[in-house]
């Protein structure tokens, strides 16, 4: 008993460090009894959630759920699975039967959560939200839901201000630094979000999402892009209305040539904003992936 | 705790996207380079392929009437004042105004879509021909108008 016991610590080890093929293999290798038993489950649809293989933690949820009877962390895997299936209905049943069974889990309200963000259901997003705070508070889903609700309504301020307190609180979570990566590229900090998502990629080297993530966030604080920066950072309308203001205003003072010149030179901006991102990333991918 | 929270919502609604949404905050490329018609018309197109409510398309209607009667009220007054008319630049700027209003209508709407797992799809072609056609057909009222 005691062995089995240490090969499930083993695998749950091997699951915290994020080597999910490595913790599959040895789940692959537990005696039968152990095998089927729910913590055998559980993390074999962990495990399979770290490598994003939605459909098969779906299977696994469901042969868990069938064997060992009704498991609020593995309907709640479903739940989650299921999302990224994009079946939300059935999804929706899965956490809701999840929270039947443990209504004060915050993980599970978190999952509610982004499944009610994710359907534009942002007020009750907001309320579950509020409810898994309350529950626990400096929690690393609670602050990824947070992230989640303020990017559905839109609100790319708020969101940065969640990534900056949820990386505050936890300095080294890879999910920390990289929604932090996201949030300083949205609001057009591109260094800033080099180095999160270098970070992240650093603190977590199995994650394809972050690792893409750095990937194009070296893009763009490529020095051939430097001249764009302002442009990102106070995005495209402004951008735009600065430049239009200015040739206006030399038209209506007389400055008709210098009017010209600043519109060619903004033509030549605008189009370089066009090309150059899909030549740097082209460079870039020359040189990372060789 | 009242648990009408934890009740199913989810369930009654369609969430599948028949055909795939532009990204609202490109269609400032055609809104600008094609006037408030463009952008109007795309935005209305848009709106209906992310659901939006009824209200969100009556937003984005009638800011789009609005923007392109401010454009013609503004050629008018200018060209009454006998300067030159800047009339590009009025189209822009009514057109970056239309498009305020698609914008903060939709950006909701697309970011659940993006949470879903959704990409945009590529406004090349639309709104080159919004452009082309919206924009002309624009020029010509603007011309009619003035003239």
């Amino acid at each position: 008993m005691s062995t089995s016991h240490d090969q499930l610590a083993r695998v749950a080890h091997l699951l915290e460090v994020g080597r999910a093929e490595q913790a599959l293999d040895e789940l692959g290798r537990l005696p039968g009894d152990v095998a089927t038993g729910v913590a055998a489950f559980r993390l074999r649809a962990a495990a399979l959630t770290d490598l994003d293989r939605w459909d098969q933690v779906v299977t696994v949820a469901r042969q868990g759920l069938a064997e060992t009877g009704p498991d609020a962390e593995l309907l709640g895997r479903l739940g989650l699975a299921l999302r990224h299936e994009r079946e939300f209905p059935l999804a929706e049943r899965a956490l809701l039967d999840g929270l039947a069974l443990a209504p004060e889990n915050s993980w599970l309200l978190c999952q509610y959560a982004d499944l009610c963000s994710a359907v534009g259901q942002t007020d009750k997003a907001e309320r579950l939200v509020a409810r898994a705070a309350a529950i626990a508070p400096g929690a690393p889903t609670v602050f990824a839901s947070r992230f989640q609700l303020a990017y559905a309504r839109g609100d790319d301020r708020g969101a940065e201000r969640v990534a900056q307190e949820f990386l505050a609180a936890w300095p080294a979570h890879p999910a920390a630094l990289a929604l932090h990566g996201h949030a300083a590229s949205a609001r057009g900090r591109v260094d800033a979000a080099r180095r999160s998502f270098g970070q992240a990629v650093a603190h977590d080297p199995t994650d394809a999402g972050f690792a893409d993530a750095a990937w194009e966030s070296r893009v763009y604080a490529h020095p051939l892009l430097r001249p764009l920066r302002p442009l990102y950072r106070l995005g495209v309308l402004r951008t735009w209305l600065v430049a239009v203001g200015v040739i206006a205003v030399l038209n209506i003072v007389g400055l008709d040539l210098l009017a010209a010149l600043f519109a060619l030179l903004w033509v030549v901006y605008c189009v370089w904003s066009w090309v150059a991102p899909p030549l740097v990333r082209r460079l870039v991918r020359r040189r990372w992936r060789p | 705790m009242a648990d009408d929270l934890l009740t199913p919502t989810v369930a009654a609604e369609a969430y599948e996207v028949r055909r795939t949404p532009w990204r609202p905050q490109s269609l400032l490329y055609p809104a600008v380079f094609g006037g408030p018609t463009a952008v109007t018309v795309l935005g209305l197109v848009n709106g209906a392929r992310l659901g939006v409510s009824r209200r969100a398309t009556m937003a984005v209607a009638g800011a789009g009437v609005a923007a392109l009667a401010a454009r013609i009220a503004v050629t008018l007054w200018l060209s009454a004042a006998g300067t030159e008319r800047p009339s590009r630049v009025i189209g822009a700027v009514a057109g970056a105004l239309a498009w305020l209003a698609v914008a903060a209508v939709q950006k909701p709407r697309f970011r659940a879509y993006e949470l879903r797992g959704g990409e945009p799809a590529s406004l090349w072609g639309p709104g080159l021909a919004a452009v082309l056609v919206c924009g002309f057909a624009e020029a010509a009222l603007i011309l009619a108008v003035t003239s």
